[in-house]
């Protein structure tokens, strides 16, 4: 059964990223909009095969090979909408993480059938830009009205997508239950505070109000300290360097002078 | 944990460490240098492998920055598998001393016994560190710990403890300690490794819990042995000096192996 009517499809690539085991710790909502799913969150801790309904035996040879080469060019597959049960033909590649220099986990990238990507695709630093054009673009469409210009939504994006990154990072390397714990400690943060923001699988939304730029280096600096805590500050400063390495110099700098990107 | 050994160099770490036991095993059971050998052999390969345990820490000790939380947890697990080095070295000293027995307690209990405390603060440490609680399975792990302990209590350390006589009031404090101290390392190993589930970090505490759980199998083999004066150091070993020595060799390889396989994850081995 092919594609239903009414229900979305990818125009352009879309990620999803996965623990050393394969289990899903990111998807984008397009791409959870795509497969079916109601809420981005219903697929994490499930395996990216199983969420895309390939054959086990599949799924385990592509993370297999992403984990011992360090990449997988793309191959055709026809993933299974949740609730339709139609096929969905994808193109999917995808790309080793390393944590020290070892496999933590796979960004795994779907794209259209139509769509090519860019040779310089395929690396971590250019799916964390991607993940923070995601971060930027949901911002935009959800919190329009609470950012006031361009260079806001900017220092949003640049807090939300570093909280995401670090996010990811824990849930790699420290499993579901150390992501889950830095998302309680920020909500708990801002619960204590007033501020009305909740982080929900590593996923920040603007509050009524806004935040002050120090409010959200405080936050910030909280999630560093737990990541450096529970990895290193060297998995944690490569990560973020990586991180950085997608957004302009203004934006860092602006970052930089409120306390958003000191060195840990 | 076997997730760590699609990375060649760990999948060749632990290789070595099995052959190196298995070599060992071998070498114990056949004693290829005789049976005044036998004794050089275990000692020997005890310490090399209490000291290759050691020396990781200290890499690992030195990899981190100062400022790091992981800075302070594995200097405390340096100080303590240094302290448990310095037993084994002593002790084996006392034990390839021609004709003589190894005391008991002397000072290698000194240095065995006080190093539990920097491993079990390091161990709280680390857990606490992670903020995560175990939920379900910490219960089921706590539960199951708590049976196994009483199971051990029962049956090895309460006659010990109940033996009528106080000359012997220092060997039964040392006894026990042993056991139990064992047992609250494997508490702490399995609490970290729990809290790690499902991340990369967890299958180095997981080897590391392991080798902590073949260890205190191992002293209990040894206290068992020894308190009932069946425990041999020369001639032929029967079996539970067989299963008090050569699975102790083991566990510090295995703990090894963990410390590798998380200094392989630092990008520091």
């Amino acid at each position: 059964m092919n594609m239903a009517q009414g229900e979305s499809s990818l125009d352009r690539p879309a990620l999803l990223f996965t623990d050393e085991r394969g289990r899903v710790v990111l998807m984008e909502d397009v791409l959870a909009r795509t497969l079916g799913f109601d809420n981005p969150d219903g697929a994490l801790g499930e395996g990216f095969g199983s969420i895309l309904g390939l054959p086990s035996d599949q799924a385990a040879d592509f993370l297999k090979e992403i984990a011992t080469k360090g990449q997988m060019s793309y191959r055709s597959i026809q993933a299974l909408h949740r609730q339709s049960g139609s096929l969905l033909p994808f193109l999917i590649s995808g790309t080793a993480d390393y944590g020290g220099g070892r496999y933590i986990g796979a960004d795994i990238t779907l794209t259209p059938p139509s769509f090519s990507l860019p040779t310089d695709y395929f690396n971590h630093r250019a799916h964390l830009e991607r993940m923070a054009d995601m971060v930027r673009a949901r911002l935009k469409a959800g919190s329009a009205s609470l950012i006031s210009g361009e260079r806001e939504l900017e220092l949003w994006t640049y807090f939300a997508a570093r909280m995401l990154a670090i996010y990811v990072l824990l849930a790699r390397m420290g499993g579901r239950a150390v992501g889950q714990a830095l998302d309680d400690r920020i909500s708990r943060t801002a619960q204590e505070r007033n501020w009305g923001l909740e982080m929900r699988a590593g996923r920040i939304d603007v509050p009524q109000g806004g935040l002050r730029p120090e409010d959200l280096a405080d936050l910030m600096k909280q999630a560093v300290d737990y990541s450096i805590k529970v990895t290193s500050l060297r998995i944690v400063n490569k990560e973020l360097a990586e991180l950085d390495a997608g957004f302009d110099e203004a934006t860092l700098s602006v970052a930089a002078r409120f306390g958003m990107r000191t060195e840990a | 944990m076997t997730h760590a050994f699609q990375d060649r160099k760990n999948a060749v770490a632990a290789g070595v460490a099995g052959a190196i036991w298995v070599l060992f095993t071998i070498a114990y059971l056949a004693a290829p240098l005789g049976e005044q050998g036998r004794p050089w052999i275990a000692d020997l390969v005890s310490l090399a492998s209490a000291w290759t345990v050691a020396v990781l820490a200290f890499l690992l000790w030195r990899s981190y920055d100062p400022r790091e939380p992981a800075k302070r947890i594995w200097v405390l697990l340096l100080a303590g598998f240094v302290l448990w080095s310095v037993g084994e070295t002593l002790w084996a000293y006392y034990d390839l001393q021609p004709g003589a027995e190894a005391p008991f307690p002397s000072i290698a209990d000194l240095a065995w016994a006080v190093g539990y405390l920097p491993l079990w603060v390091a161990l709280y440490l680390r857990y606490r560190s992670i903020e995560v609680r175990g939920g379900s399975a910490l219960w089921a792990m706590l539960i199951m710990l708590s049976l196994i302990a009483l199971v051990v209590v029962r049956y090895i350390l309460w006659p010990i403890v109940t033996y009528p006589g106080s000359e012997r009031l220092i060997e039964k404090v040392l006894t026990v300690l042993y056991p139990v101290g064992d047992l609250i390392l494997l508490l702490g190993a399995v609490m970290v490794s729990i809290a790690l589930r499902g991340g990369r970090l967890s299958s180095a505490w997981q080897l590391i819990a392991a080798g902590i759980a073949i260890l205190g199998l191992a002293d209990l083999f040894f206290v068992y042995a020894d308190w009932n004066e069946i425990y041999t150091t020369e001639g032929t070993p029967n079996l539970m000096t067989f299963l008090a020595d050569v699975p102790y060799v083991g566990a510090y390889l295995i703990i090894a192996v963990g410390e590798y396989v998380q200094a392989r994850l630092e990008g520091t081995a």
